[in-house]
């Protein structure tokens, strides 16, 4: 029988990115509180099976009826970031006590609470957010409720808030680093966190039981923050030890005042002072979810800065060699913008094998092999990867209006120079053919035999 | 004044409306309805375009690229215009699933013509054989429908095809490339009517060569591909205004018709929509309902409406669409010229080849290309981008594409029909098609007379790279429910009223009991002005 499902903290990070993988077809209902809509709840909204209750979690007679429909609860919302104290209790740990009594009123099946690996630090001292989220959780234990409490590590994802938080770190010119930084962090990508919660809700998983949900590999998190530099900035990557404990304190006495003012909180340097890891990882064990690693996690959800990554910047030179090949001018900036973003979009090298890799290569050497490998594709290998940049680059010269003559015009020559030109290229065309079977039919056929994986594609990316 | 239900703002709905308003009715028109985007520079020719644009690249090849076509794409030659995309959008609500038909639908204001392409052909006498109408009650409807869309067309050879009726403007000016094709015709004429049974001359199309009440002339400014930008070329959407300046008419849009309920008597008491933002089930009481949302839609409510009262999953035979093929061409003669792309961009030209019977003679129409996307074209040739890029531009001007149409008739093999859900909760449209036995032969015998005849003409048809089109792609469909002179089950009177239920009509293609090789849409508008002046 299919499940009704409440969830709270609807419109958060790990809700929003959840409401967009559901599958609302699996679910008799699904009723989402939340204190303001986003385009996700909008789109969904014109699904029969799905209602977005807009209210406060204190406010339980606006919600009482769909929880007495629920067959499941998820439990999301939470104040997270700069706050005080007392608000961190009255929405973190009231407002989950709230919840819960009206829950066991409506009689809910389970009861799923989505806490932080902050409730597993040893070190807390001023870290208020997650003092409220062990307070909710012993809450929960203590309520008479099957349950099951998940403590996500480090969420890493598209914007994530503290993905955010650390580039904006890793930054800056000199990138502080509190501690000796060898504590050690545990990422998990955001969409293996929303899988492990479907799947909990879904099957009635780990009933009454508090597990932990972490990535795949541990780093230390200057090694993390290392990583981030590299993935996402061109500059060189300076770095400052600062004491932790001396900032801690300052930062505790000045929050009393300044919280608005101040760019982070004594609690969240926890990360710097705590491991953030899970000995197990029980979701993800013999149960075939995915668990991203880290390499991909990082390259899902950072995105570059402009012509930090290599292959960004050779994309830009790609597109100037192409412009000046086929029409003989250059690029201008729109006009390359548009390159990388319809290289994007077309997702051109996503089947490229050894062949097109060299294909790439050599062509982007200059103009002459970019010519052999024209001509070799045209005849031996329509569909290869270099032929698809090139026509991309034509359909946006085409429509470009410093470009759509040069791609469509005619040659005003009298007859006999006409011919001449013919003559040219046709000589020049079976010229390059000749050299170009030359240059790439063994690599054709060493392609055709192995048809082994496909790694090698990186070898267009030049060093 | 009797009140009157219209499911469907398309080309058939809009123009039974207009005429039942006329008359004084109230109305009431539910539809989908997803609007067209604003137009953007409307002063410009397509060259201007581009400058005037501040993201050209997204104007013509879409946000995410969708109108880029890469080598191992299929063969089509122009991918579909990004901006024209609302017009198939498909709401959650409607679902299909088809065997042997590549369908496509649209739930947008004005429906499938507003991406059309124009052409305007009346039936002849055989033609409408099997109607239960002849040419001569069918005309004064052609003459109605002729002045209010604005059409305009040649007495030239294609009289032997197609008849002639009041209300056609002169024909637009022709491209350089049409007056060099019509003019060589004219030389060879005879041998070509001898030999082949070929005949060409002007098409006729839903375009004012003048200006007429508050739209305007053709201005040959090109864009016609992604959407006139003036109102030159004709779409169902300006009747859908003239229709709204009417006190009486009420356009309900957002709303999704997914069956109607009927007493004992098979009385249609009601139809059930559906909000599509909201999914919210809305109920309009009926007296007169009629069907309008294209065939496959309306047949679909048929279906589901039959479906929810008794449980039973009926077929309903005979669908019908144009086989159609696409054939590139290159005139020897044009070779080297200039391509102008600020000219009328859909056919100019129109062809027919005679049959043994004349009901099913084929019908061809030629555009020769100029301001459609040239990389599709520029990767079909056998040579490296580059060279390929200044063969292009000394070709273009010569480059053409025919568009060859085959009739078709009504088959048992061929049926829409339900597939429902196993526990009942939703349905899905469900498609059948099999072409018919020696098809294959029909079509090689046609292309070879094109191939012969263009090549008497000075152009070269390179038959090898002739794209046959998938059934459902040339969206003439009909036939589902036929006017029968005979009361059977799933068939209509002469007056497109449903023999099944007494207060129910179809406007669309649904009653359609043959489909010529010419393309419906005039002859759909006109049979709907018939059903309005006639049947209430
Ligand atoms: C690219 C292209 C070129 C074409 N060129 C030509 C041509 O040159 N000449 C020619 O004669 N024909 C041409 N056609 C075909 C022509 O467009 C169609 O024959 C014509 O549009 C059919 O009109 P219709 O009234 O049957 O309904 P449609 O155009 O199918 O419109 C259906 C209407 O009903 C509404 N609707 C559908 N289902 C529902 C529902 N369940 N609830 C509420 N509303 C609903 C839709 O919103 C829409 O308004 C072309 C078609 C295409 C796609
Ligand atoms: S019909 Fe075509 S050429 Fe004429 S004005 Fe409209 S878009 Fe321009």
């Amino acid at each position: 029988m299919k499940k009704s499902l409440f969830i709270t903290g609807a419109t958060g990070y790990i809700g929003t990115r959840l409401l967009k993988k559901i599958n609302l077809d699996q679910y008799e209902n699904i009723f989402c509180l939340g204190r303001k809509d986003n385009d996700v709840i909008n789109s969904l909204s014109e699904y029969n099976n799905f209602k977005f209750i807009k209210a406060d979690l204190s406010d339980q007679a606006s919600y009482a009826q769909y929880l007495n429909s629920s067959d499941a609860v998820l439990h999301l919302a939470a104040l997270t970031g700069k706050a005080r104290p007392e608000e961190y209790f009255r929405v973190n740990s009231r407002g989950t006590e709230i919840l819960l009594e009206q829950c066991k009123r409506s009689n809910i099946k389970h009861f799923i609470f989505v806490s932080s690996i902050a409730a597993d630090f040893k070190d807390i001292e001023g870290y208020y957010y997650a003092h409220s989220k062990i307070a909710a959780e012993k809450i929960i234990e203590a309520g008479g409720l099957t349950y099951t409490i998940v403590r996500p590590t480090m969420v890493i994802g598209e914007n994530s808030p503290i993905l955010e938080s650390l580039l904006k770190l890793a930054k800056a010119p000199v990138v502080p680093i509190f501690g000796n930084g060898r504590t050690k962090v545990q990422p998990v990508y955001i969409d293996d966190i929303v899988g492990c919660i479907l799947s909990i809700i879904d099957n009635s998983l780990f009933q009454n039981q508090t597990l932990t949900i972490a990535g795949p590999e541990q780093i230390t998190i200057e090694g993390f923050i290392r990583r981030l530099h590299e993935a996402s900035y061109r500059k060189k990557l300076r770095m400052l030890h600062l004491p932790v404990r001396s900032i801690a304190k300052i930062l505790l006495f000045l929050e009393k005042f300044l919280l608005k003012f101040l760019p982070f909180t004594a609690g969240q340097l926890a990360s710097f002072t705590n491991d953030g890891i899970a000995d197990r990882n029980p979701c993800f064990e013999g149960r075939g979810l995915k668990s991203t690693s880290m390499n991909e996690m990082l390259a899902l959800a950072v995105r570059p800065e402009k012509g930090a990554v290599r292959n960004e910047s050779d994309l830009m030179a790609e597109c100037e060699l192409f412009t000046n090949y086929l029409i003989g001018r250059s690029p201008d900036e729109y006009i390359q913008a548009k390159y990388l973003q319809g290289h994007a979009a077309a997702n051109l090298e996503k089947d490229a094998g050894l062949l097109d890799a060299i294909l790439i290569r050599t062509a982007n050497s200059n103009s002459f092999f970019l010519k052999l490998a024209d001509v070799y594709t045209s005849i031996f290998y329509r569909n290869a990867v270099l032929r698809k940049k090139l026509l991309l680059m034509l359909a946006i010269l085409e429509c470009c209006k410093a470009t759509y003559h040069e791609v469509d015009k005619v040659s005003n020559s009298s007859g006999i120079i006409f011919g001449i030109r013919l003559f040219q290229k046709a000589f020049i065309f079976l010229l390059s053919l000749f050299i170009s079977i030359i240059i790439f039919s063994p690599f054709r056929l060493y392609d055709a035999r192995t048809k082994g994986p496909r790694a090698s594609a990186e070898l267009w990316t030049k060093s | 004044m009797d009140q009157i239900l219209i499911v469907g703002s398309g080309a058939s709905a809009v123009h039974f409306a207009l005429t039942v308003l006329k008359k004084g009715y109230e109305v009431t028109m539910l539809d989908v309805g997803y609007e067209r985007p604003e137009v953007l520079c409307p002063e410009k020719n397509i060259d201007e375009l581009k400058e005037c644009l501040k993201d050209p690249v997204d104007y013509f090849l879409g946000e995410n690229f969708e109108s880029f076509i890469p080598p191992d794409y299929g063969a089509e030659y122009y991918g579909f215009p990004p901006n024209k995309n609302y017009v198939l959008h498909k709401p959650r609500q409607f679902d299909f699933s088809s065997s042997g038909f590549a369908p496509l639908f649209s739930f947008a204001q004005g429906g499938l013509a507003e991406v059309w392409t124009g052409g305007v052909y009346a039936l002849n006498d055989s033609e409408l054989d099997d109607f239960p109408f002849s040419f001569k009650e069918l005309l004064p409807y052609y003459n109605e429908v002729a002045e209010r869309i604005g059409m305009n067309g040649a007495k030239d050879d294609m009289l032997t095809f197609f008849p002639w009726h009041e209300n056609l403007m002169e024909p637009l000016n022709p491209d350089y490339h049409s007056s060099m094709l019509l003019s060589s015709y004219a030389r060879k004429k005879n041998y070509l009517n001898n030999k082949f049974g070929f005949y060409m001359g002007r098409s006729r199309v839903a375009t004012l060569s003048h200006d007429r009440n508050d739209r305007k002339a053709c201005t040959y400014s090109g864009r016609c591909l992604w959407g006139c930008p003036n109102g030159a070329f004709y779409t169902p959407s300006l009747t859908l205004q003239e229709c709204k300046k009417y006190s009486a008419f009420k356009y309900v849009s957002g709303m999704y018709v997914s069956y109607f309920k009927y007493n004992k008597q098979n009385h249609i008491t009601s139809v059930m929509a559906e909000s599509v933002q909201d999914s919210t089930l809305h109920e309009f009481p009926v007296n007169k309902l009629v069907l309008a949302a294209g065939t496959a839609s309306s047949s679909k409510i048929f279906l589901e409406s039959v479906f929810r009262k008794t449980g039973e999953v009926i077929k309903l035979t005979g669908l019908m669409d144009n086989r159609q093929i696409l054939v590139p061409f290159l005139n020897l003669k044009m070779i080297g010229k200039e391509c102008k792309r600020d000219s009328y961009q859909y056919h100019q030209v129109a062809f027919g080849i005679k049959t043994a019977d004349s009901r099913e003679h084929i019908h061809g129409q030629v555009t020769t290309l100029k301001s459609a996307l040239i990389h599709p074209i520029i990767q079909s040739f056998t040579l490296d981008l580059k060279t390929s890029i200044f063969a292009f531009g000394n070709l273009h001007s010569a480059l053409g594409v025919i568009n060859l149409n085959f009739h078709d008739v009504r088959r048992d093999e061929n049926y829409i029909s339900l597939n429902v859900d196993r526990d009942f909760s939703r349905t899905a449209l469900l498609i059948n098609y099999k072409p018919v036995d020696g098809e294959k032969a029909v079509m090689e015998g046609a292309m070879n007379v094109v191939k012969k005849a263009f090549l008497k003409l000075g152009c070269i048809v390179p038959v090898k790279m002739a794209h046959i089109r998938p059934m459902g792609a040339s969206v003439h469909y009909a036939g589902t429910i036929p006017m029968s002179e005979e009361k059977t089950a799933f068939t209509a009177s002469k007056y497109c009223q449903s023999h099944d239920f007494n207060n129910l009509y179809f406007v669309d293609g649904t009653t359609f009991p043959f489909l010529p090789a010419k393309q419906l849409t005039l002859t759909m508008m006109a049979n709907a002005v018939r059903v309005a002046e006639e049947a209430l």
